[in-house]
């Protein structure tokens, strides 16, 4: 669904690159967590996903996108970046609106929607500047299904919640990935996030920035509440937190890259 | 939050009265005390009494130049508008054309009013549009200004959702833009005002506003009447700097839940 191939990627006012993704490919259906430290290239590698950067270098493959299916990606942004003059529902219904052809969402699909992302029926005609932050993520959340997208990208959506808010998003998002049948790719700062949520995380660091770490995270794709304290689930973190620390600080030769752990 | 924040309405209605009384006590006790001539600055009492007894006239000639500052005002949030989208399209445009903008400004209203009453002739349209040149640049200047800080990751969504430019403004830059847009229109409708009142000076009788009353009055021997004639301007310019204010709280508070201070709603 999403593949590329020796993709380079660097701003237009300077003349290095910023990001190289060799070789990766991201099949239908999995959720992929993007995690590295700050300026790791993880956002930027979204929004070349998203379309809203192009390559400088390489081909980027992505379904979703050359499909032109207006909707076809979905995407929630680090803060919930509401229209404040517009309510609940008009925020959700904002993408539809948009493009070459504006279409309208039924009465239906809205209370489905809502339903979907834990909101009330209440809460539909609500200015959006009454509404918590942790309401205005769920109307954020339910803004980028409201098109049925193939993919969805989540840019650090959670990190300004508290943490039961937090861990009780992460589980709603993951169980709408399972029942929408999405593609999903999160980028997070946050290791037990990034377990918890994935089948796969890359680990991203180096300058230029490249995939350093490549781990598969073998968890059924139902995850409760229990999985966070489960053997397993602290091993792969254990695994993950390893990848982090090697990528954060690279050997002499940063570009040899623990074999068992680069991209499959 | 500080002591100062918390101000009610009470105190932001009884202060500047307060400031106001206190001003005319110290101009009657100065004009008791010096003994200055009523010939040449009235006492309050002699100005109040000019008001109720040339009510008629002072309320038509505030009504005349009301209406043209309204029409000058009205020009310019349209002219200002729309030079502001095409400044917020381009930063080519921008560079090329904000200089000119700013001569709006620069300027003396002073010295670009004959040339309007020259242009257009004498009359209404002329006062209009000498108003409207005065009112222009802070509508420009401050709807460009939220025009262009449109928030990133909103752009990025109707970059996603394939927006057009034009669903772009509508939906997002310009709504969006609103706080900056009231606060241009606050300072331009004083400025409409003081421009409608100039351009009269050049007009002359051809209107009758308060800017034709006050250029008749300046050589009389009634200065009560001058004085009344200037307390109606400063009170419409007034009017219109707090009608604009409260319209403008009313949409702020309607749709973004925020204040023209930029107090947020409480959840």
């Amino acid at each position: 669904m999403l593949t590329f191939s020796d993709v380079d990627f660097g701003y237009a006012s300077g003349n290095r690159t910023v990001l190289n993704v060799a070789r990766l490919n991201i099949p239908e259906g999995q959720f992929v967590s993007l995690l590295g430290a700050s300026g790791s290239g993880k956002s930027t590698l979204l929004r070349l996903i998203a379309g809203l950067l192009k390559p400088s270098a390489g081909v980027l493959a992505n379904e979703a996108l050359e499909s032109g299916v207006a909707g076809a990606i979905g995407m929630v942004f680090q803060n919930p970046n509401l229209v404040p003059w517009r309510s609940a529902e008009g925020n959700v219904t904002l993408p539809a609106e948009l493009g070459p052809k504006p279409s309208n969402i039924s009465p239906d699909t809205i209370r489905e929607l809502f339903q979907l992302v834990g909101l009330r029926p209440e809460h539909r005609r609500r200015q959006a500047t009454e509404l918590s932050g942790g309401m205005q993520m769920r109307v954020s959340l339910a803004r980028s299904l409201v098109l049925k997208p193939a993919l969805l990208l989540l840019d650090e959506p959670f990190a300004a919640l508290d943490d039961l808010l937090r861990m009780q998003l992460e589980q709603d998002v993951r169980d709408i990935h399972n029942r929408q049948q999405l593609t999903s790719v999160l980028v997070t700062h946050n290791i037990s996030e990034a377990v918890f949520m994935s089948d796969r995380v890359l680990v991203l660091g180096g300058e230029p920035a490249e995939i350093f770490a490549d781990l598969p995270i073998p968890l059924p794709p139902e995850r409760n509440r229990q999985l966070r304290t489960s053997g397993e689930f602290h091993q792969l973190y254990d695994q993950v937190t390893e990848a982090l620390h090697s990528a954060a600080s690279p050997p002499v030769d940063g570009r040899q890259h623990n074999a068992s752990a680069v991209a499959k | 939050m500080t002591r100062d924040q918390t101000a009610g309405p009470f105190q932001a209605l009884a202060a500047p009265c307060l400031v106001t009384v206190m001003v005319v006590v110290i101009w009657d006790l100065t004009l008791r005390l010096t003994g200055v001539s009523s010939v040449v600055v009235p006492a309050p009492l002699d100005v109040l009494h000019a008001i109720i007894s040339d009510r008629q006239v002072l309320a038509e000639a505030t009504f005349r130049t009301a209406l043209t500052a309204a029409t000058g005002l009205g020009g310019s949030i349209l002219l200002g508008v729309c030079a502001a989208f095409a400044f917020s399209q381009s930063k080519l445009i921008r560079t090329a054309f904000y200089p000119y903008a700013v001569l709006l400004q620069t300027v003396p209203i002073i010295a670009v009013a004959p040339i309007v009453v020259v242009t257009l002739g004498r009359g209404f349209h002329s006062v209009a549009m000498i108003s409207m040149i005065i009112s222009l640049f802070p509508v420009i200047t401050s709807t460009t200004t939220g025009l262009l800080q449109t928030d990133a990751d909103l752009r990025e969504l109707f970059q996603l959702h394939q927006a057009s430019r034009w669903q772009t403004f509508l939906k997002l830059q310009l709504p969006s833009a609103l706080p900056y847009l009231i606060s241009g229109i606050r300072i331009a409708g004083g400025a409409a005002v003081v421009g409608a009142i100039v351009g009269e000076f050049f007009v002359g009788s051809d209107v009758k506003g308060l800017g034709v009353l006050i250029e008749r009055r300046k050589f009389g021997l009634k200065p009560d009447q001058l004085y009344a004639a200037v307390l109606m301007s400063t009170a419409l310019g007034i009017t219109c700097f707090t009608a604009i204010t409260l319209i403008g709280e009313f949409f702020l508070q309607r749709f973004y839940g925020m204040s023209l201070s930029g107090t947020a709603r409480r959840r």
